[in-house]
């Protein structure tokens, strides 16, 4: 059977519907509107951390919870949770042991030099994440940087003798404390003033947030970036972890 | 004075913390009576907020427009999510009557639930955006959740035409925020109706309609979200499908509130209608010619999904009550007929060359199921009938007696079709040892406790359809516009 | 179309009972006067008698072609390959509806 037919009907088709972008694209003429009221008033140095996390807080805990789902699908696809895990024994069950892990690993030289780089992004991470509110970057940026870091302790020595060493209930742990601050430091809006994430800037006369002048308004925003990171960086180091190891899979379809 | 504090967003955060909560405590052995407690308490959830705007971080009005993120609450929404919630909790009952339930899978449900209601609910197109992702990637996951090798495909199936259509969705979304600077709805409606168009918004209402295609089962995606239903396990599937139609009730009445009226918005509103036809067809056709059980409901409910799209789509008052109204029912019925292919699927199998003769055998089941076939087909007295009866009426409204007759065959079809199913189910002559088979094999009581309620809403709402309309009808008349063919 | 001649085509794809075979014939019919309303009520919409005469050809076309159902069905397909080509075809059309059209 020729598709030739159906060729020239897709390529025409994506003809008309890139020309039809392009042309869009080509005529975009942006209109302030509600960016004005976002730039001309200031609550904190980081003008991005201050829409995406006081204006338009609601939509980053959105992005949070896709990213936790994403981890919960991943976890589901190894065989978490499943209500029957037979395809997956038929793929994994009759499998010689372990094959991947024990294979030694990069030179030396890699491995020398990764530990450091490692450590010197962690901290990078950490910095960004407590910095947030002040200087570029945030809790997704930070929690990514650490993550990172694991990610390049993982991929250069085996996740079996890795040295810097997450548990995994550990960091499902520390994934679903994130998203709950997050989600209860929201709830405390609504019990101050009715407004779910409400961005307090004192409690009986207290700075939420100790700061020096100037920067009185960061209200929980310091707090809502840290959550985020512990958060980014749990997921992301779960996903690494679920996708370099076999082991998950053999302990989920064994009970 | 003391004000009543408004817990609107309780209806989104109160499911997505303990989805949370849910996930962590993944295997406990109390995770049935949680879950079960859960159930109940989603119920109430649509009754906590007031009507209105609500403004999230308390970001209202500053120069003229909505600075943060709104949500508007009026009676058609809450009916909508009071039926959402009602579906969630009998699945969650139904699945507690599982053998290998946990709380995975309890977390993705609820996970589903806040999403759909927060898409339901916001009058922000990027909080729409983001939760729609949300909602496509837990109907990923609660396919998965079945874990045969068929389920696995089809999602990732489900997920590859995801990314494509989520990706442009939010180009569109891209688009618009830069044509008209604001992603409020209302806001953004007002620019657009007193200012020229341009291409830029052309191609946001082109991203709009990809992207609600994909996420409530239109043509082209039909095959792939069919797909999905008949994968997942069948109780699961009557979330799936609730999902999917909420999802197409939200972002249609989003596409009506922002281009409703507008003179270039013509061409879009026939593709539209259009589109729900190529819908109730293609489902209808293709349900006729599944030999397999599930299959055949999840192609029912892609054509379902095309009579609730013909009805918003037509935009009248009138088009817009009677799409509303059949979303309602068909979560109802849909739901049970889905429930009860679970049972069946229970006591054998949901190949339908290898069922039969369950009749005698549980002859309340049979008759419940054969009420939710009647009320999918729009026999009176069931509710079916009642939004069947609007939507004709509403395509007669606006000169399009062609529309009206299309409905009637396709109606036609499933009627012949769902009799098919019962005849091969329940009537259909077997042998001895099969009916020896099937008194051996039970059925957990949960799954026909939530077939009864859901039976029972069937009949109900078949003979008092004004509880619901009366809800509907002040927003539909404040969305629709009357126009003639 | 005869009725032996759609019944075997059934057998074929496992459906040859009677009950199925019914179900298939509602089918086709479905789509064929699916495709009659909709020719009829695009030639009101755009009032146009040119349009109407086109039309009544594609239905005698189609009338000699039946049955479309199989054909039909295959288009419909699960594989990956007919869904993406539909897709691209869908938003080739729908961006020539919603840009270029009148």
């Amino acid at each position: 059977m020729s598709y030739i037919n159906r060729e020239i009907a897709v390529s025409l088709s994506f003809m008309f519907f890139g020309a039809a972008i392009l042309y869009s694209v080509y005529n975009i003429n942006v209109v302030e509107g509600v960016n004005a009221i976002y730039t001309h008033s200031y609550i904190i140095p980081n003008f991005v951390t201050a829409v995406l996390f006081d204006w338009r807080g609601f939509d980053t805990l959105g992005e949070c919870l896709i990213l936790i789902n994403s981890v919960l699908v991943t976890g589901m696809v190894f065989g978490r949770g499943l209500f029957n895990s037979e395809f997956l024994k038929e793929v994994y069950g009759n499998q010689k042991k372990l094959n991947i892990d024990e294979i030694e690993g990069f030179t030396p030289i890699i491995k020398v030099l990764a530990i450091p780089m490692s450590i010197i992004l962690m901290i990078l991470g950490v910095y960004v994440i407590l910095g947030g509110h002040i200087t570029p970057g945030g809790g997704f940026q930070g929690g990514s940087l650490i993550a990172a870091s694991y990610i390049l302790a993982i991929v250069s020595f085996g996740i079996r003798n890795c040295p810097i060493n997450f548990n995994h209930k550990f960091l499902e742990t520390l994934e679903s404390f994130g998203a709950l601050i997050f989600l209860i430091l929201g709830l405390t809006g609504i019990a101050v003033s009715g407004y779910y994430l409400l961005n307090i800037h004192s409690l009986f006369g207290m700075n939420v947030f100790p700061s020096p002048t100037g920067l009185e308004n960061a209200g929980i925003i310091p707090y809502l970036n840290t959550a985020v990171g512990l958060k980014v960086l749990a997921g992301l180091s779960t996903i690494t972890t679920l996708l370099s190891s076999e082991r998950v899979i053999v302990k989920n379809i064994s009970d | 004075m003391v004000k009543i504090m408004n817990l609107l967003p309780l209806i989104v955060v109160y499911p997505l913390i303990m989805a949370i909560i849910f996930n962590y405590i993944y295997k406990s052995k109390v995770i049935r009576i949680l879950a079960l407690l859960m159930a109940l308490s989603l119920i109430i959830l649509p009754f906590l907020g007031s009507y209105g705007t609500y403004f999230f971080g308390a970001h209202g009005m500053e120069s003229g427009l909505i600075s943060g993120i709104a949500y508007i609450f009026n009676p058609a929404k809450q009916i909508i999510i009071f039926t959402l919630m009602l579906i969630g909790s009998l699945v969650l009952i139904t699945g507690i009557g599982e053998k290998r339930v946990n709380g995975l899978f309890v977390s993705l449900l609820l996970m589903g639930l806040a999403s759909v209601s927060a898409v339901v609910l916001a009058d922000d197109l990027f909080n729409i955006y983001v939760f729609y992702e949300i909602v496509a990637i837990v109907q990923t996951g609660l396919v998965i959740a079945s874990g045969t090798e068929k389920a696995y495909k089809s999602a990732f199936r489900y997920m590859i035409m995801g990314n494509m259509a989520g990706s442009l969705l939010l180009l569109g979304i891209a688009f618009l925020l830069s044509a008209t600077g604001t992603l409020n709805i209302s806001d953004m409606h007002n620019y657009l109706a007193n200012n020229p168009a341009t291409p830029t918004i052309y191609g946001g209402l082109l991203m709009l309609i990809i992207g609600l295609c994909y996420g409530s089962g239109l043509p082209p995606f039909h095959t792939v979200k069919a797909d999905i239903y008949a994968r997942a396990k069948p109780f699961v599937a009557s979330m799936l499908q609730t999902y999917s139609k909420a999802i197409l009730v939200a972002i249609m009445l989003v596409i009506l509130k922002l281009f409703g009226g507008l003179s270039y918005f013509n061409t879009a509103h026939g593709a539209l209608i259009a589109l729900s036809i190529f819908g109730m067809v293609f489902g209808v056709v293709m349900a006729l010619l599944q030999s397999d059980y599930k299959k055949l409901l999840s192609y029912h409910a892609i054509s379902q999904v095309g009579y609730v799209a013909a009805g918003l789509a037509i935009g009248t008052p009138l088009g817009i009550v009677a799409g509303i109204f059949h979303a309602i029912n068909n979560f109802i019925y849909k739901s049970a007929l889905f429930l009860g292919a679970h049972i069946v699927s229970q006591k054998k199998s949901s190949n339908l060359a290898k069922l039969g003769g369950l009749l005698p055998i549980m002859p309340t089941v049979a008759f419940m199921i054969l009420c939710a076939k009647l009320a999918i087909s729009g026999v009176p007295p069931f509710n079916g009938f009642q939004s069947k009866l609007l939507l004709a009426e509403a395509a007669m409204n606006v000169n399009m007696p062609e529309l009206a007759i299309i409905m009637i065959l396709v109606s036609v079809g499933t009627f012949v079709s769902m009799m098919k199913a019962f005849y091969l189910i329940f009537l259909k002559p077997c042998s001895e040892e099969q009916i020896k088979e099937y008194k051996t094999t039970k059925v957990s009581k949960y799954s026909i406790f939530s077939l009864a309620v859901l039976t029972i809403l069937c009949i109900l709402l078949g003979i008092y359809p004004d509880i619901v309309i009366n809800q509907i009808t002040p927003y539909a008349n404040e969305i629709g516009r009357i126009w003639t063919l | 179309m005869e009725y032996d001649k759609f019944q075997k085509q059934m057998e074929k794809e496992k459906h040859g009972d009677g009950i199925s075979v019914g179900a298939g014939l509602t089918g086709e019919l479905t789509l064929y006067s699916f495709l009659v309303m909709s020719v009829l009520l695009l030639s009101r919409v755009f009032s146009d008698i040119l349009f109407a005469v086109i039309g009544i050809s594609i239905i005698g076309i189609a009338i000699s072609f039946m049955p479309m159902l199989f054909k039909f069905n295959r288009e419909n397909s699960n594989h990956i390959n007919m869904q993406l080509f539909w897709v691209s075809v869908f938003v080739g059309i729908l961006s020539v509806v919603i840009y270029f059209a009148k």
